[in-house]
C-alpha cells in the first residue's frame, strides 16, 4: 500500500474535514486536522490493512511566517513496508496537540523532547517536562527566533575568541616591556 | 523528578503493593559513574538491593546538533554527524549523506555505495564490541573488554589507512565518499575478516558461555515484544525481543540487497525472550553477519567513479525527506527540510538510544541494582546519541 | 616461638633464659621483632603481589602493564604506595570521623593478626597456637568490622551498600569456610596449623585434598568460600567498581584507603596458605621424613621453599580467576552459599567421617583410592594446562600473521 493509498482509506473513514491535504514530496505526507491526531493513529496503527505498528519518529517544525509550529509523525509499517508521515499544525503562540502517548509508549520522550525544543504542549501527556535542557532554562531553542541569553545561572554562554585574547594578551605585554 | 516525595507519590500510584517511602531510599546514579556509558544520571529508588524504579535523566551530553545544522552549509555538516554516535559514526554519515542525495536527487556511484557497506559494517562490528565488550565490563569480567578492544584496534587502523581518521571519520561525502580505497586494503580487511572469524568462537568460550554470566543475564529486565514495539525499540534491541525488522531487508537501502546474509533474533538462548542475554547474543551474532557482507562486497565491488559531481555550494530547492539506516544501535533516521538555501531548513535526528533510554523507566522494576547494569550495557545505550 | 626465643637467648648470651632476669624483657623485644617481621612481609607481599597481579592481568590482555618504574616496572608499588601517602587525608563533612578513621585499623589487625598463626615452612610459625585455625577464622572475622563500620561511617549510600553487601557476604561465608576446614581438623586431630601439615605427607596422595571425594569437594568449597571472604572475583561484589562506584571504600583517600587495597592482597597470602596448610600438604617434603628435617639446614630451606611455591601456586590460580570471571550478583552470592555450599559442605562432613571409619588412613584400600584420585587430578590439571595452551598458540599464531609483529616476548624481553 502506498502513501497515496492510505490517503485514500483515511479519507473513507475521516472525511475531508479532518484529513485536509496529500502533499507530494519526497516522502509524500498527508496533512491533518490538529484535533483528531490521536484518532487518526489509532487508526492507522490497529487497522489490519494497515497495521502502522512503529512510530519512527515525531518532530517539530518552526514556521514564524506562518505563525505556525508542524508536528511531523511518522509511521513506519513494517507488514506493509511503508513510511506513513503524517503532518499537522498548531498555532505557534499557544501550540497544543494530544498527546499519543496512548498509542504509543515512546511518544512520551519524543513529544518531551518537541516540548522542550520548541515549546509545544501536549494535552494528556503524563510528565511533560523539559527532557534535554535543565528543568529552569528559559525559551524553546529549535524556535527560529530563539536568542541565547548571555548567561545561564552566571555562567557566561559566549566564550571569548580565544585568538583574540591572545593576541590582546601579546600587545599588552609588548606594551608594558 | 527532582523531589524523592514526588517519586514516591509516583511509585505508589505504579506499584500499590509497594513498600511505603520510609523502607526506600533514592539514589542518584551516575552523572559520574562506571557504567553509565557517558554521562547519564538514573535516580533510583531501592528497598535495600531490590529497585523499584530508575528515572533516567538525561541532556548532559546535549550539544544542539540540529540547531547546528540549521546554521551549517549542507557539505560543512558531515563532520558533526559524526559526533551524533561516535562509536558507530559511519552510520550517521551514512544517513545524513542518503538525505542530502535523495533531496537534491544526486546519483550515487556504484563503487562509492559499495564502499560505504564495506565501511559501515566495519564500523557496525566495531561498535558491536565495544556494547558486547562494556556488557561484560560492567558485570566485571575486565579481560573480554580488553580482548575486544585488541579486535576493535584492527579495525581502526584499516579506518585510519582508509580515510584517516580511527574514530569520527567523517569519510562519506555528499555524492560518494572522500576517498576511494587504497590498493592493498581489500586484502588487509580480509585478512582482518580470516583472523576475526574464529575470534568470535573464542570470545564465547571465554565469556559467553561462561556460567556466572549467563546467570547474570539470562531472564534479566525481559522486554516483551509488545513492549517493543510498544517504546520504539529499533534494531538489535528489538530483534533480540523476536521482532526481526531489519532496514537492511526491510527496506534495502543503498546495495545491501545485492548481499546474502541473515537477520539474527534473539530466541530465548539462554532463558525468556527478550531477556539481556538475547541482546548480547544477537549483537554477537550480528558480526558474522557483518563479516559476510564485508567478505561478499569485496568481491562484487565494481570500478569507476567513488564519488558523484557535486557543487561545492549545494542549494536544494524546498522538499523534505525521511532517511533512515539500520546502524549498529538500530534505525538512525534523519528528518530534512530544504528551503531553497544552500542549508537546511530543519533538521531532525532520530536515534536508537534515545528510544531505548526510555523503556529503562518500564524495564527497570522490580530488578536489583546490579541489574540495572546489564540492563542498560544490554541495550547499548550510548549517551551522546541519546541526548545528541 | 617461646622455644625459639630460649634457644636465641642461649646462643647470644650463654645463659638459660629461665636463669636470666631480664627474661620478660627478651620475650618483649622477641615479639616486637617478630611482629616487625611479620608486618614487613605482608606489606611486602600485598605490595609486590600488587605489582604481579597487574602485570599478569596484563599479560592476559594483550597489554604490557607497569613497566615504567624501576627495571621491569618492579617499584610500581612503591611509587603507588609512595603517591597514596602524599595524598591529603579527606574525611566527608557528614561522616562519623571517630569511626570513620578507626575502621581501617580493624581491616588491618583483622588480616595482619592472621599472619601469627600462618606457617612458613618446618617450625616457622611465629606463634604455633593450639586453636591456630580458630584464631584465624577469628581474627580474619575483624575485617567486616572494618568494612561495615566504615562503609556505614562514610554515611554515603554508595558505601553502605557496600557495607551490608559485605556484611551479607562474610557472615555467610564464615559456615561453609568452618565446615570445610572441619574435615582438616578432623583428619588431623588437631587445630595447630603446623599438626596439620605433620599429620600430612609430601606426595600428593598423602595431601589431604585426595584423602576421599568428600574431602576434594571440601577443598573447592573452602578455596570458593575463601575467595568470598576476601573479596576477590568473582564475590567482589561489596567494592564492585561497575556497580558501586568503590563500595565501602568510596570516600576513603590516601592512607587510609591504601590500607583496604592492601589488606586484600595480603589477604591473597591468607588464602593461598590457608588452602595450601589445610589440604594440600603444607611444606612437606616428598619423600623426606618429619624428623630428619631439623637436623639439616638446607631441608629447612626446601621445606619453606615447597610452601612459598604452593601458596604462590593458589594466588596465581586466584588472580587468573580474578581476570576471567565476571560477579555474580548479590542474590546469587547468598544462593550459591546458603544451597551449595553449606549443604555439600555438612555431606562432605558426614562423608568424612564414614570414611575415616571405613578406609582408615594406612589402609590399602584407602591408599589405593588417594594414589588414584592424585594421578586423576594431576592428569586433568595438566590437561587444562596443555590445553589453554593449546588455545594461546592458535590466538599467538594468528595474531603474528595479521600483524607480522610477536604477540609474546619473555618477561626480561618486555618492552
Amino acid at each position: 500500500m502506498k502513501p497515496a493509498e492510505v490517503y485514500k482509506l483515511l479519507i473513507d473513514r475521516f472525511g475531508e474535514d479532518l484529513i485536509l491535504a496529500y502533499v507530494e514530496t519526497r516522502n509524500p505526507y498527508i496533512k491533518i486536522n490538529n484535533g483528531y491526531v490521536q484518532a487518526i493513529c489509532t487508526f492507522l496503527r490497529y487497522n489490519p490493512s494497515t497495521k502502522f505498528a512503529f512510530l519512527s519518529s515525531i518532530s517539530g517544525v518552526d514556521y514564524p511566517q506562518r505563525n505556525e509550529i508542524d508536528i511531523v509523525y511518522h509511521l513506519f509499517s513494517p507488514f506493509l513496508n511503508t513510511l506513513c508521515v503524517l503532518k499537522t499544525s498548531t498555532p505557534r503562540d499557544l501550540p497544543e496537540l494530544e498527546s499519543l502517548e496512548s498509542v504509543w509508549k515512546v511518544a512520551n520522550w519524543f513529544e518531551r523532547e518537541i516540548y522542550d525544543l520548541l515549546g509545544v504542549r501536549f494535552t494528556g501527556h503524563s510528565n511533560l517536562k523539559r527532557i534535554l535542557l535543565p528543568d529552569d532554562w528559559e525559551g524553546h531553542p529549535l524556535r527560529k527566533d530563539y536568542k541565547e541569553k548571555n548567561s545561564y545561572h552566571d555562567m557566561e554562554t559566549m566564550r571569548p575568541d580565544p585568538l583574540k585574547v591572545l593576541r590582546e594578551k601579546n600587545e599588552k605585554s609588548g606594551k608594558s616591556q | 523528578m527532582k523531589n524523592p516525595a514526588k517519586v514516591n507519590e509516583a511509585i505508589r500510584h505504579l506499584k500499590p503493593q509497594a513498600a511505603p517511602f520510609e523502607e526506600e531510599m533514592s539514589l542518584n546514579f551516575g552523572p559520574q559513574h562506571p557504567s553509565t556509558h557517558g554521562v547519564l544520571n538514573f535516580l533510583v529508588v531501592t528497598d535495600g538491593e531490590v529497585m523499584h524504579q530508575a528515572l533516567p535523566n538525561i541532556g548532559y551530553l546535549h550539544r544542539g546538533i540540529e540547531k547546528l545544522a540549521e546554521m551549517t552549509p549542507y557539505s560543512g555538516f558531515m563532520p558533526y554527524t559524526d559526533r551524533v554516535d561516535y562509536l558507530a559514526a559511519m552510520f550517521a554519515n551514512q544517513v545524513f549523506a542518503m538525505a542530502v542525495e535523495s533531496l537534491a536527487e544526486i546519483e550515487v556511484p556504484k563503487r562509492a555505495e559499495y564502499l560505504r557497506v564495506i565501511v559501515c559494517e566495519l564500523n557496525r562490528i566495531a561498535s558491536h564490541f565495544i556494547a558486547t565488550g562494556a556488557l561484560a565490563l560492567d558485570l566485571g569480567a575486565v579481560t573480554p573488554f580488553v580482548q575486544w578492544l585488541r579486535e576493535r584496534e584492527f579495525i581502526n587502523d584499516i579506518m585510519e589507512a582508509l580515510c584517516g581518521a580511527r574514530l569520527t571519520y567523517n569519510y562519506m561525502r555528499i555524492g560518494g565518499v572522500s576517498v576511494d580505497m587504497p590498493g592493498d586494503l581489500p586484502d588487509k580487511i580480509l585478512r582482518f575478516l580470516d583472523h576475526f572469524e574464529p575470534i568470535i568462537d573464542e570470545y564465547n568460550r571465554l565469556i559467553s558461555n561462561n556460567e556466572i554470566f549467563v546467570k547474570r543475564l539470562a531472564d534479566v529486565a525481559v522486554i516483551s515484544p509488545i513492549d517493543a514495539v510498544n517504546f520504539g525499540l529499533v534494531g538489535p534491541n528489538l530483534r533480540a525481543s523476536g521482532i526481526g525488522i531489519d532496514l537492511r531487508k526491510t527496506l534495502g537501502y543503498s546495495v545491501y540487497p545485492d548481499f546474502d546474509f541473515e537477520v539474527p533474533l534473539g530466541k530465548g538462548f539462554r532463558g525468556a525472550l527478550g531477556d539481556a542475554y538475547d541482546r548480547y547474543m544477537v549483537r554477537i551474532l550480528e558480526m558474522t553477519q557483518s563479516c559476510r557482507i564485508i567478505r561478499q562486497a569485496l568481491e562484487k565491488i565494481p570500478g569507476g567513479e567513488y564519488r558523484a559531481n557535486v557543487k561545492k555550494k549545494l542549494k536544494v530547492e524546498e522538499n523534505e525527506v525521511y532517511s533512515r539506516v539500520e546502524s549498529a544501535r538500530g534505525e538512525m533516521g534523519v528528518y530534512l527540510i530544504s528551503d531553497g538555501t544552500d542549508r537546511p531548513y530543519r533538521l531532525k535526528i532520530k536515534t536508537g538510544s534515545f528510544t531505548a533510554m526510555s523503556i529503562v523507566e518500564k524495564a527497570s522494576q522490580g530488578l536489583m541494582v546490579a541489574d540495572l547494569i546489564a540492563l542498560i550495557g544490554s541495550l547499548d545505550v550510548v549517551a551522546p546519541e541519546v541526548d545528541r | 616461638m617461646k622455644a625459639f626465643a630460649d634457644k636465641l637467648f642461649l646462643n647470644i648470651f650463654h645463659i638459660q633464659a629461665a636463669d636470666s632476669p631480664y627474661l620478660a624483657l627478651w620475650y618483649v623485644l622477641m615479639m616486637f621483632l617478630v611482629s616487625f617481621i611479620l608486618l614487613n612481609f605482608a606489606a611486602l607481599f600485598a605490595g609486590i603481589a600488587s605489582y604481579v597481579e597487574r602485570r599478569i592481568a596484563a599479560r592476559m590482555q594483550n597489554r604490557i602493564g607497569p613497566n615504567l618504574v624501576g627495571p621491569q616496572g618492579i617499584l610500581q608499588w612503591l611509587a603507588d604506595g609512595l603517591k597514596m601517602f602524599l595524598k591529603e587525608d579527606l574525611v566527608p563533612q557528614t561522616a562519623d570521623k571517630f569511626i570513620f578513621r578507626l575502621a581501617p585499623y580493624f581491616v588491618f589487625a583483622g588480616l595482619f593478626g592472621a599472619f601469627v598463626a600462618l606457617p612458613f615452612g618446618y617450625g616457622i610459625v611465629a606463634a604455633d597456637l593450639n586453636v591456630g585455625i580458630y584464631y584465624i577464622l577469628a581474627i580474619t572475622s575483624l575485617v567486616v568490622v572494618g568494612i561495615i563500620s566504615g562503609g556505614w561511617s562514610s554515611n554515603s549510600k554508595w558505601a553502605l551498600f557496600g557495607a551490608l553487601r559485605s556484611a551479607a557476604q562474610i557472615i555467610s561465608y564464615e559456615i561453609p569456610t568452618g565446615l570445610s576446614l572441619m574435615l582438616v581438623v578432623m583428619l588431623a586431630g588437631s587445630l595447630s596449623t603446623q599438626s596439620i601439615i605433620e599429620s600430612q605427607g609430601g606426595w600428593p596422595w598423602e595431601w589431604f585434598v585426595f584423602h576421599s571425594p568428600f574431602t576434594l569437594a571440601g577443598f573447592f568449597i573452602f578455596f570458593i568460600s575463601s575467595l568470598a571472604e576476601g573479596n576477590r572475583v568473582p564475590f567482589d561484589l561489596p567494592e564492585a567498581e561497575s556497580e558501586l562506584v568503590s563500595g565501602f571504600n568510596t570516600e576513603y583517600s590516601g592512607l587510609r584507603f591504601l590500607i583496604y587495597p592492601m589488606a586484600e592482597w595480603a589477604n591473597l597470602w591468607v588464602v593461598g596458605a590457608m588452602v595450601t596448610l589445610t589440604y594440600l600438604g603444607g611444606w612437606q617434603i616428598p619423600g623426606v621424613r618429619l624428623e630428619t628435617i631439623p637436623s639439616s639446614v638446607l631441608l629447612f630451606l626446601i621445606s619453606i621453599t615447597i610452601f612459598f611455591i604452593k601458596t604462590l601456586a593458589v594466588v596465581f590460580i586466584v588472580i587468573q580467576l580474578r581476570w576471567t570471571l565476571p560477579r555474580v550478583r548479590v542474590d546469587q552470592m547468598t544462593l550459591i552459599c546458603w544451597t551449595y555450599l553449606v549443604p555439600i559442605a555438612l555431606i562432605c562432613l558426614i562423608g568424612t567421617m564414614i570414611w575415616m571409619l571405613a578406609f582408615p588412613w594406612k589402609s590399602v584400600f584407602g591408599t589405593a583410592i588417594r594414589i588414584l584420585m592424585s594421578t586423576v587430578g594431576g592428569s586433568v590439571m595438566i590437561w587444562c594446562m596443555l590445553r589453554a595452551r593449546h588455545n594461546y598458540v592458535i590466538d599467538k599464531d594468528r595474531f603474528e600473521k595479521l600483524k607480522g609483529i610477536p604477540a609474546w616476548y619473555p618477561p626480561w624481553k618486555l618492552p
